[in-house]
Order: structure tokens, then C-alpha cells, then sequence
């Protein structure tokens, strides 16, 4: 068995109808190594993840996790074999506490009849763990509030908190930092440097490149559907495909300065 | 006054039983989005096998609550595999009207099975009534209001200090995301069908020895009592169920007493009906109906 966390992908296609969101996309991560996947709106970034976490099976190509073929298993199960995922767009259980929303995420694995009832050391253990993880993205002291009533910046830590408590040896961040002020996405940065990547592999789609080069050694970029660049962060963020891709040739640049 | 007050809390004691049935409907409408009309004759099934334990062996009631759990687990299986289980993907409608379908079916392997119709049950108690002041209670009715005030602290207890209870309200506040987390819905899902086939049963049992007679009749009027109390209270919404189901007792007692016998069941779909359009959230309008409307201003 390969170490854990590494994730082959070879020749993997997702069409929707008459559209291509993804086309014969290789890509290969070794044991905790972190990825950072730019690409333009549209890309084909959340396709990519949507394959890996099992949303829906490829047109074609194959996904292997730690030396096992993956290609198609359904979500949870893919969620068992510890790959974990955040959403760009949250999604949390909005009318339950911070702590229970962690809490369900650990166990999930179990058959649910077993767990109708838990001892008191099991318990204290879970307690303990579920509190470790709020605490590691300071949200220990908003345990009782509900989901809903955090702010964006802590749904999201949340949505983090949730993930890790899964034990995931491959962690999917779909714009951790979305809508987060350049204060709070320095802070999310820290947590994910500091509690989410160590021992674990991690790819991260994120708009926010300071952040990205700040977190990852390597970055593939991603342009309707296909691979259009990989490599270092300097090397890849020169590379003039992806420039154009990205901001647009100099001409349009041009044209589009005075709007942004 | 007297009377109002007799029939209010007559009517508290027998709705008890209808929040149990709408509890019932709520579990499942939270695990899948979706009506099982097929609820009402599954709990049938239940109280038609313990009659048939009651006759064959005049078993002692533990025995035939026991039956009709199990009768009604069965039933609850079935259709949860044939309707809900087998168009997972499929539109919700498919599942209702499948779930009418297998109802109609149960019902007459049932009346087939059952051919004299109407069946003795064994009563919940034959002591006589207890008067305190000017007022009375049926034993019969003080039972059924503890043991369903029990089952649903006990459905409390389930749902907010489990894992299972956690992993139901995660699946029905948030599908995708429970998927994401590990959570295996198929699972969650028929647990929660047999958790509402349990409390149906112990409705069913508490309904049926009060009445101490049985028709395959009560799968229609058990189906239409916890959906009505269901729609009252608010769909999706626990404690919603619950008041709907004191709610329709308390008017069905009262207009029972006030208006007749024949006037009960109109008076209980009238307010249905006020409901609807007045409030149709329910009395705990949930996030379910808003959103429905938002989808349709929307369009």
C-alpha cells in the first residue's frame, strides 16, 4: 500500500452534456505534500474536487487513494477512506450547535444503531477531541451558539473544524478564505499552516494567491477544463499562458483597467 | 365551563396519541423530505398482528404492544425498500404515490388475511373512571397520555444526546453536507423509518385499546390523523407534532361535545383548512415551507 494521503489521477474527464467542465486531467500528490489549484472562474476547480469526494463518477480516467482504485465509489464511503472537504459554498448543519457540528462529523463512519448509546469514558474522549478541534480554530468559546449564528469567517473555520475532526488524510479546501477580510484570511492561513497540513495531504482552491504560495510548494493551474500549467509558485504564476488565461493578453488588460 | 374544561382535557389525552402518529410522519419527512401515506397502514399491520397474538394465545398486553411493534417494523421495512429506498434519486412525488399504491395493497392483503373485519383488541385497563372534583378521566386515556408523554421524552433523549439522533438531524438539516462528513444516509434513513414504525406502534397500541376493536380501516384514519396533525404543527418541525396533535384532539373534543358526533371530523379538517391558508407554516412553520415559497416568488 502506498503511504497515506497520495492521490494519482490520470486522464480524468467530466462531461455534462455538451459541456466539457473537465478533460483528460493528470495530476499525482504525494504523501503530505499541499496543492494549491488556481484556475479562472468556470475552470473546472470544484469539478475536480466533485470527482475526487465522489458528488458524481467521471466520464472517463481513473482516481486512485493510497494505492486503491476510487474511480465512482459513492460520497460517504469516499469520506471514510479519510478524504475530507470543505465547500465554497458552506454548508454546515445551520440549527445545530458548533460542537454538535463537529461532533457528527466523528464516528460517522460507525453503523448508527451502535452509537444509540456511548459510555461515559467514550464520551469524555469525544468531548475532549470535538473541543481540541474548535479550540485549534479559536472557536472553542462558541460551542453552544448555533451555526447560523456565526459570522462567515467562523462558518467557515467551522466548516474546517468539522473536516479535520474526521480524521481526513487528504483534506479538499474549496476557497477557504472566500469572502474573508485580507485580517481574517491571514488568520485562516495560520490555522490551516499550523492545525490543518501537518500529516495530512491537502489541495487548495483558493483566488487568494499570497495566501496560496504562502501555503503551498506547488500549484496547478487549471483553464476551461484543462491543465494548463504545474510547478513552483514563481515558476507558475510567470508562466505567460497562464497570465493570459488568468488576467487576459496585455491588450485586454488594457481595456479592462480602469474597471478593476 | 365545566364541560369545556372536561372536553379540553380529554381532548389533550387522546392527542397525545395523534402527536405520536404526526411524530411518526416528521421523523420520516425529516430523514427524506418526503410523505410516507403508507405510515397509517404499516401501524395497521402492527395492531392486526397483535390481535392475532391476543387471539391465538391470549397473550397479556406486554406481549401484544410487542406484536405490534414488530408487525408494524415489518410492514415499515417493506415500504421503506419498495417506495423510499428504490427512488432514493428519484422525484419526491414518485415516492408518495408509490407509498399510496403499497397502502392500498397492504390493506387488502390485510381485509383478505382478516376477513370478518372487525377484530376485538384487549383494553388498555377496565378499571372505572377516577373523579377528581366534578371532573372525570378514563384510565384509558391517563394511560395513553403518560406513555405517550414518555415515548416522546424518550424520542427527546434519542434525538439530541445520540449519535444517532445527531446524525438524523444532520441528514435533515443539511443532506450533502452529512454525505460529505461520512454520514451513510441509506442507513440513517431506515433507522429513522423503524424509530417512527416503534412510536406508531405504541400510538397504534394506545389507540386500539381505547376502541378495544380493530378494522383495516385504521390504517386510513391513522394516516390522516398524524398527517393532519403534522400539517398543523408545522412540517418537519418535532415540536410542532406535537402540539398539532394536542391541538386536533383538544377540537376534536370539543366539537364532539358541543356540535355532535357527525360534526367532529368536519370541524377538525375545517381548521386544517383555516390553517392553510392563514398560517401555512403551521403553528412551528419550519424552514421547509419558506423555502418552498421563496423557490415560487422566485419563478
Amino acid at each position: 500500500m502506498a503511504s497515506p494521503g497520495t492521490l494519482r489521477i490520470e486522464g480524468l474527464t467530466k462531461r455534462f452534456q455538451a459541456l466539457t467542465a473537465l478533460e483528460d486531467v493528470d495530476l499525482a500528490l504525494e504523501s503530505g505534500e499541499a496543492l494549491g489549484l488556481i484556475g479562472p472562474n468556470g475552470s473546472g476547480k470544484t469539478t475536480l474536487f466533485n470527482l475526487i469526494s465522489g458528488v458524481y463518477p467521471p466520464s472517463a480516467g481513473r482516481i486512485s487513494f493510497n494505492g486503491n482504485d476510487i474511480t465512482g465509489d459513492p460520497a460517504h464511503r469516499i469520506s471514510r477512506r479519510s478524504i475530507g472537504r470543505t465547500f465554497q459554498n458552506l454548508r454546515l448543519f445551520p440549527r445545530m450547535t458548533v460542537y454538535e457540528n463537529v461532533r457528527a462529523a466523528r464516528h460517522a463512519g460507525a453503523p448508527a444503531l451502535s452509537q444509540l448509546w456511548v459510555g461515559r469514558a467514550a464520551r469524555r474522549v469525544e468531548r475532549d477531541a470535538v473541543m481540541d478541534r474548535l479550540a485549534e480554530v479559536g472557536l472553542a468559546d462558541r460551542a453552544e451558539d448555533l451555526a447560523a449564528e456565526l459570522p462567515l469567517a467562523g462558518q467557515r473555520r467551522l466548516e474546517l473544524a468539522r473536516a479535520l475532526a474526521a480524521k481526513p488524510t487528504l483534506l479538499l479546501l474549496d476557497e477557504p478564505a472566500g469572502g474573508m477580510t485580507p485580517a481574517e484570511t491571514d488568520h485562516m492561513a495560520e490555522i490551516i499552516a499550523t492545525h490543518a497540513m501537518p500529516g495530512r495531504s491537502v489541495i487548495v482552491v483558493e483566488h487568494k494567491l499570497d495566501m496560496l504560495s504562502r501555503l503551498c510548494n506547488r500549484l496547478c493551474v487549471l483553464n476551461f477544463g484543462r491543465k494548463i500549467a504545474e510547478g513552483t509558485a514563481d515558476a507558475v504564476l510567470r508562466n505567460p499562458d497562464v497570465l493570459e488565461a488568468y488576467l487576459g493578453t496585455e491588450d485586454e488588460q488594457d481595456r479592462h483597467a480602469p474597471v478593476d | 365551563m365545566l364541560d369545556f374544561v372536561q372536553n379540553l382535557i380529554d381532548g389533550l389525552m387522546v392527542g397525545s396519541s395523534y402527536a405520536l402518529l404526526a411524530l411518526g410522519f416528521t421523523l420520516i419527512f425529516g430523514a427524506m423530505r418526503r410523505l410516507n401515506l403508507s405510515y397509517g397502514p404499516s401501524i395497521m399491520v402492527g395492531v392486526f398482528a397483535g390481535t392475532l397474538v391476543h387471539m391465538q394465545y391470549s397473550a397479556g398486553l406486554i406481549a401484544v404492544a410487542a406484536a405490534t411493534m414488530i408487525g408494524s417494523a415489518i410492514a415499515t421495512v417493506y415500504v421503506e425498500r419498495l417506495c423510499f429506498a428504490a427512488v432514493r434519486s428519484g422525484a419526491a412525488v414518485a415516492s408518495m404515490v408509490s407509498s399510496f399504491a403499497v397502502w392500498m395493497q397492504i390493506e387488502e392483503a390485510v381485509t383478505l388475511a382478516f376477513p370478518r373485519r372487525t377484530y376485538a383488541f384487549p383494553a388498555l385497563s377496565d378499571a372505572p373512571p377516577i373523579y377528581v372534583g366534578e371532573l372525570f378521566f378514563r384510565i384509558e386515556y391517563v394511560v395513553m397520555a403518560i406513555v405517550a408523554a414518555l415515548v416522546m421524552l424518550v424520542l427527546y433523549a434519542i434525538l439530541n444526546r445520540t449519535r444517532f439522533g445527531l446524525q438524523l438531524r444532520a441528514v435533515s438539516q443539511n443532506p450533502v453536507a452529512a454525505r460529505y462528513s461520512g454520514i451513510n444516509i441509506p442507513a440513517v434513513t431506515l433507522q429513522a423509518f423503524l424509530l417512527a414504525a416503534v412510536i406508531g406502534a405504541i400510538a397504534g397500541f394506545l389507540i386500539a385499546g381505547t376502541d378495544q376493536q380493530i378494522t383495516p380501516r385504521f390504517g386510513l384514519w391513522a394516516t390522516i390523523k398524524g398527517l393532519i396533525a403534522m400539517m398543523l404543527g408545522g412540517l418537519g418541525s418535532i415540536p410542532g407534532a406535537i402540539l398539532g396533535g394536542l391541538l386536533l384532539g383538544v377540537v376534536e373534543a370539543q366539537s364532539q361535545w358541543y356540535l355532535g358526533t357527525e360534526y367532529r371530523d368536519l370541524m377538525a379538517y375545517l381548521v386544517l383548512f383555516a390553517f392553510l391558508v392563514l398560517r401555512p407554516g403551521g403553528l412551528m412553520g419550519t424552514v421547509a415551507v419558506t423555502q418552498d415559497r421563496e423557490a415560487a416568488r422566485r419563478l
